[in-house]
């Protein structure tokens, strides 16, 4: 009977029944067996209104989709043109970087593409990017932004995991940077070799982008300067943060009206949120059951019979990761698995927060990998390309993030050294 | 048919409505208690509770609007794999089955308002309100989904039927659904 249930749910995930669903019923169907009261299921959504950090969610998705539909995206990349577009793959860079901080904003690559790929995607190719790169860049850039506060995932682990989010972010600044280094290399060579022409160096217009962006400088200082300087916590720089968004984008620049565009902004924003909150809280529900079962050491002593020592289960991680990233959107991944995983690594060795950074990093590969990596479909329609093609333009970003990933994954001291003492 | 769905889009405009007001306010009382807390050394100690309790009902009353647009968190390998006439008929079994589902979700939750309310208990000693009126939103929110599937898939059926659904046509609500 149990096995009937377990197909018949597992089937109609796979065939695309929302996640909150699968998981809450699953939940509810096991308590059913189990003889317990089904209020408690409600017991573990409702705990979502007790932690501070995920108010950090909805301020910062909305704050992220407000800069989305306004101008600054204009106005911040004419900034970075000017300041690094001279450099031997500039424009690449400022490329990534625009589309990595931007997801780290609005939480969802996805949105990235959409927003951002209709500006960068024309102007890559104008300055003399093949299609092909530019397709793939951007394609691959939007989830470069999972690492970096205050990107959901990042918070989301943070809770899921039951880690210090103070620490776990500073545990990815390196390997963030590594990522992206190794991104950017690859711009300059793809640009030295195909003889790309620099931008002259003009500092009137470094000058004239700068000020035409000053009110957005100020949202870098209080996110970042904030958080990283330990004066704030999440929530607080995330209200901050939304408020200061909203004077900006609605009152300073004009770009967003309050009848024309805020309903919009509010419902495609909060739907992200709702999706997310919604399966985290049926997630804790299933969770705690299954650690109440002693599923995560069953899985242990299961795996013990197979493999013998850390690098061979971090191999298998990761391998079981990309599946899992190919298949799922990245906050349902961590929701569901990071639960079951986390005492299972720790039983072979691995730091939390090195597991963290992995799990990030395995997943945002799995957004842009064939044959269903999501971001693959989002650009595909976005810039009207046939999928096929976008597999192709995905591929070298690619090599570069499994070269990366694999830095990342056998080098714990990349994610430690920043948090030992 | 076509009062179901102009009730599904009014019911989306009043909760847009709500959810506009809850997201507003979170913002303002939340960046009030941040420089109240870091620059003036205080705080008002009902605004973290009452943020907190405004964190669930927009979870749920943007799930709900998430569902009406179908653009819930979702595995859609198969449907997106497969030819449309037979996605769109996946589509009405599985809205079906999340409607099932919900309304069980739903049920725990008005279970466990029974209990809150039989307990009296107050939401936090600084903010006074029943706690089971803070949580109110939970049946209601998951029950309101439930709905909302089931019409998704009367929706879908009169599609597939060519029937009149008087909303934008699925190919467009796909295109939007990279946002």
């Amino acid at each position: 009977m149990t096995a009937l249930v377990t197909i018949g749910i597992i089937l109609l995930a796979l065939l695309g029944t929302p996640l909150f669903v699968i998981i809450g019923s699953s939940t509810l169907v096991m308590y059913f067996f189990e003889g317990t009261e089904p209020a408690l299921l409600t017991i573990n959504i409702a705990t979502l209104a007790t932690k501070q950090i995920l108010v950090a969610i909805p301020l910062f998705t909305f704050a992220g989709y407000l800069i989305a539909e306004s101008n600054s995206p204009h106005r911040i990349i004419r900034f970075a043109r000017a300041a690094i577009g001279w450099f031997p793959g500039g424009l690449a860079i400022v490329a990534l970087l625009a589309c990595a901080i931007f997801t780290a904003f609005s939480g969802a690559s996805g949105v990235t593409i959409i927003a951002l790929g209709g500006l960068l995607y024309p102007l890559l190719v104008k300055e003399g990017y093949t299609e092909k790169f530019a397709l793939g860049h951007i394609t691959a850039s939007g989830s470069a932004g999972l690492l970096i506060f205050p990107a959901v995932p990042l918070i989301l682990y943070s809770i899921v995991a039951e880690v210090s989010f103070d620490q776990l972010k500073n545990a990815a600044i390196l390997p963030w940077l590594v990522l992206v280094g190794c991104l950017s290399i690859y711009c300059i060579i793809f640009a030295k070799k195909n003889n790309i022409p620099r931008e002259p160096f003009d500092k009137k217009e470094l000058i004239v982008s700068f000020w035409g962006m000053k009110w957005e400088f100020a949202i870098p200082v209080l996110v970042f300067g904030g958080i990283y300087g330990g004066f704030v916590t999440a929530a607080e720089s995330a209200a901050i943060t939304a408020l200061y968004t909203f004077v900006m984008t609605v009152f300073i620049y004009g770009d967003i009206k309050i009848f024309r565009d805020l309903p919009k902004i509010v419902r495609e924003s909060m739907s992200l949120v709702g999706g997310i909150l919604l399966i985290l809280g049926c997630a804790l529900g299933l969770t705690n059951y299954l650690i109440d079962m002693e599923v995560p050491d069953r899985i242990f002593e299961y795996m013990q019979t197979m493999i013998d020592n850390k690098y061979v289960f971090l191999f298998a991680l990761n391998i079981f990761l990309l599946i899992v990233g190919c298949m799922m959107d990245v906050f349902s991944a961590i929701m569901i698995v990071v639960p079951i995983i986390v005492p299972v690594a720790a039983a072979f060795g691995i730091n939390p927060l090195h597991l963290g950074v992995i799990f990030l990093t395995n997943l945002e590969i799995g957004y842009s990998t064939p044959p269903v990596g999501l971001n693959l479909f989002i650009a595909s329609f976005r810039f009207n390309k046939p999928l096929v093609s976008v597999y192709a333009a995905a591929l070298p970003f690619l090599a570069v993030r499994f070269v990366v990933l694999a830095i990342i994954t056998y080098i714990p001291w990349l994610s430690l050294c920043l948090i030992m003492d | 048919m076509k009062w179901l769905f102009q009730f599904d889009r009014g019911l989306a405009k009043v909760e847009l409505f709500i959810l506009s007001i809850f997201l507003l306010s979170m913002v303002t009382l939340y960046s009030l208690q941040t420089i109240l807390r870091n620059v003036f050394d205080t705080a008002l100690l009902w605004i973290d509770p009452l943020v907190y309790n405004m964190l669930l009902w927009i979870a749920l009353i943007g799930g709900s609007l998430a569902t009406q647009k179908e653009k819930n968190i979702s595995i859609d390998v198969t449907t997106k794999l497969l030819p449309k006439n037979i996605g769109d008929k996946i589509m009405v079994f599985t809205n079906v089955a999340a409607a099932i589902g919900t309304f069980f979700i739903a049920s725990a939750a008005l279970d466990y308002i029974h209990f809150m309310r039989e307990d009296g208990m107050l939401e936090s000693d600084y903010l006074p309100l029943q706690l089971w009126v803070a949580k109110i939103i939970l049946p209601i929110g998951f029950y309101l989904i439930s709905l909302r599937f089931a019409i998704r898939a009367i929706e879908r059926v009169c599609l597939i039927l060519g029937l009149e659904t008087g909303q934008e046509s699925k190919d467009e609500k796909k295109g939007e659904e990279g946002k």
